[in-house]
């Protein structure tokens, strides 16, 4: 399956997103005790100074759109991955997934 | 008519948004909302809240005014960091620090926010002090308040 391309300047679209305060959470983005203790403003941190992990990225065939991973420290320097998708509205946070706990 | 609530985990503690307006984004119902907004009403909320903090809550908070735990800690009073930490790993349970650390916290909060703020948490909590409601907080929209 031959997949869409991926977005080009994507670390400045999420840049200029989060800048702005035009990006939406998904519901889903805490559900996990691992995701926790990353609160909102430590993961617009990341997703501000953090890089783009390519090989971490997916394509959601159902919404047939790449999910883009991003990787850094948080303030806190605890180790954080962020799931984001560009949908028609912009750019949502899918997921934050504190890397430092196991529970 | 009644305004529309949702629970809403968006910024890593429920809430109960009122009057806000969604849309579907990937499939999911969220909150149509500039986030740079939805966090100063959360943050205005949580100064109010009329139950104690929960963890998560407390995370945010932190989070919002920029600080690390050394400094927030020393804002407070606490002698060293370590106590907010445990604050905040009680994640979705009330912190559980006692009531003079919940009002240092809280008129901090306030000192955030605009004049005669602190004059009016301080009354709220050492009137009524804090309840033992562990319900979301309420954030209103702008129309829904």
């Amino acid at each position: 399956m031959k997949y869409p391309p991926k977005l080009d300047r994507l670390m400045q679209r999420i840049f200029d997103a989060v800048d702005r305060g035009e990006y939406v959470v998904s519901n889903h983005a805490y559900e996990r005790a691992t995701d926790r203790q990353v609160p909102i403003p430590h993961a617009e941190y990341v997703l501000r100074h953090g890089f783009h992990e390519k090989k971490k990225d997916q394509f959601k065939a159902e919404y047939q759109a790449w999910r883009y991973a991003i990787r850094g420290k948080s303030p806190d320097h605890v180790n954080v991955r962020i799931v984001v998708a560009f949908a028609d509205d912009g750019l949502m946070i899918v997921t934050v997934i504190n890397l430092d706990r196991k529970d | 008519m009644a305004r529309k609530k949702i629970l809403y985990n968006g910024l890593g503690f429920p809430m109960i948004l009122v009057g806000f307006r969604t849309k579907k984004v990937q499939g999911e119902e969220v909150p149509d909302v500039n986030f740079k907004e939805l966090q100063a009403k959360a943050f205005l909320a949580l100064t109010h809240k009329p139950g104690p903090l929960i963890g998560a809550e407390l995370a945010f908070v932190r989070a919002y005014l920029a600080m690390t735990q050394v400094e927030f800690a020393r804002k407070v009073g606490l002698a060293n960091h370590s106590r907010v930490s445990q604050w905040e790993k009680k994640g979705l349970k009330p912190t559980g620090m006692e009531f003079m650390s919940e009002l240092s916290v809280r008129l901090l909060m306030a000192s955030a926010l605009q004049e005669g703020m602190i004059a009016k948490v301080y009354r709220e909590l050492s009137e009524k002090r804090l309840s033992a409601d562990t319900e979301p907080v309420v954030v209103p929209s702008s129309n829904a308040a």
